[in-house]
C-alpha cells in the first residue's frame, strides 16, 4: 500500500487544520472535504482508506451510509460532540470518537482502520487477480499514479529498437518488466523470450554464449 | 426522538428548548476546544524542554482541559434534561 490516505470531514475550519498537522505529522496523506455530502464526489477523483468524519446529525449517517454501500474501499471513523449521536453506529464505523478527543486516539483509531483496509485491499486484489484479468497490464497489477507512468513508458519504449538498461533492488520486479516489454513489442512478442542471468555466466565466455562463436575458438582461451 | 402532540405543557416545552440550546453550546464550543488542544500539542512537539515557550504551553493546555472537563459536565447535564423530556413525553401519550 501506497502512503495511506485520510479524508478529514469537518465544517470547522480549526479542526480541519489541526487533524491535516496531526495527521501528515505521523505520516499520513491527508485531504480535506467541508462536508460529508462531498464525500464521494472526492472519493470518485482519489483514493482513500480512511474517512475521519465529523457527524452532526442523522442526515450524516445516512450519507455516510450510502458511502460503505457503494464499496469505496474506504473504512469510516466518526467523530462527534458528546451525546449528539445516539445510534449505535458499530456497523458503519471502524470507530466512533467523542470530541473532545486525544491525538493518540485518532491515530490508534486511523492504524486499527487501516489494517481493516489492507486485509480488505489484499482480499479484493486476489479476487480481482481471479476475476477481473483484463485489469492488469501484461501481467502487471496495480493502479497507482506510480504504476501508471511505468504502463505509459512501456508502451512508449516497447515497439523502438534501443536498448533498455532495467535498474533496481532485487525483489522489485525489474524481471516482471522485462516481461512487459516483451510482451508489449507488437514485433517481438511472438518470438522466444531469452532470460539469462548475467551473473551466472562465467566472464571468460560472457561474449560466446551471448552472441555465439566459431567452432574451436574457445580452445584459443 | 419521537414527541407526542400533546406536550404542550411550558415544563416541557422549556426543558426541550433547554437540551436543545445546551447540545447546540457543546457542539460549539467543542470544536474549538478540541482543536486547540491538538494545536497546543503539535506546538509542543516544536519548543526546547526547558524553555519558556513549553511552561506557557502547558499552562494553556491546563485551560483547555478545565474547559473540557466543564463541557462533559455540561454534556451530562443536557442528557439528563432530555431523558426527563422523553419521559414527559412517554406519560403524555
Amino acid at each position: 500500500m501506497n502512503k495511506p490516505r485520510v479524508l478529514i470531514v469537518s465544517e470547522d475550519r480549526l479542526t480541519q487544520k489541526s487533524l491535516y498537522e496531526l495527521i501528515c505529522q505521523h505520516g499520513y496523506e491527508a485531504g480535506i472535504t467541508h462536508s460529508v455530502k462531498d464525500v464521494m464526489a472526492y472519493l470518485d477523483e482519489k483514493i482513500c482508506h480512511v474517512i475521519l468524519a465529523d457527524i452532526a446529525g442523522a442526515d450524516d449517517i445516512e450519507i455516510l451510509k450510502l458511502i460503505k454501500e457503494k464499496g469505496y474501499p474506504s473504512e469510516i471513523i466518526t467523530m462527534a460532540a458528546h451525546g449528539n449521536i445516539e445510534e449505535d453506529l458499530s456497523d458503519l464505523a471502524a470507530d466512533c470518537l467523542i470530541r473532545p478527543v486525544e491525538d493518540k486516539k485518532i491515530i490508534s483509531s486511523i492504524e486499527k482502520a487501516l489494517s481493516k483496509v489492507s486485509r480488505g485491499e489484499s482480499r479484493q486484489s486476489f479476487l480481482k487477480k481471479l476475476l477481473h484479468k483484463e485489469e492488469t497490464f501484461y501481467d502487471l497489477v496495480g493502479k497507482s499514479p506510480s504504476f501508471k507512468e511505468i504502463y505509459s513508458l512501456i508502451e512508449r519504449i516497447s515497439n523502438s529498437k534501443a536498448t533498455i538498461l532495467l535498474r533496481g533492488e532485487s525483489g522489485t520486479g525489474k524481471r516482471m518488466i522485462a516481461r512487459a516489454i516483451h510482451k508489449a513489442d507488437k514485433k517481438r512478442r511472438d518470438k522466444p523470450f531469452m532470460e539469462i542471468s548475467c551473473g551466472a555466466l562465467p566472464r571468460e565466455i560472457i561474449e560466446s554464449e551471448l552472441f555465439g562463436h566459431t567452432k574451436g575458438s574457445l580452445r584459443e582461451l | 426522538m419521537a414527541l407526542s402532540k400533546n406536550t404542550n405543557h411550558p415544563r416541557f416545552k422549556k426543558l426541550s428548548m433547554m437540551g436543545k440550546r445546551y447540545k447546540d453550546i457543546i457542539s460549539e464550543i467543542s470544536n474549538p476546544v478540541d482543536s486547540t488542544n491538538r494545536f497546543i500539542n503539535l506546538a509542543l512537539d516544536t519548543v526546547g524542554d526547558n524553555s519558556q515557550g513549553r511552561q506557557f504551553l502547558l499552562e494553556s493546555k491546563q485551560g483547555i482541559k478545565k474547559t473540557a472537563a466543564l463541557l462533559k459536565r455540561l454534556s451530562d447535564y443536557s442528557l439528563k434534561i432530555e431523558k426527563e423530556v422523553l419521559e414527559m413525553a412517554k406519560t403524555s401519550e
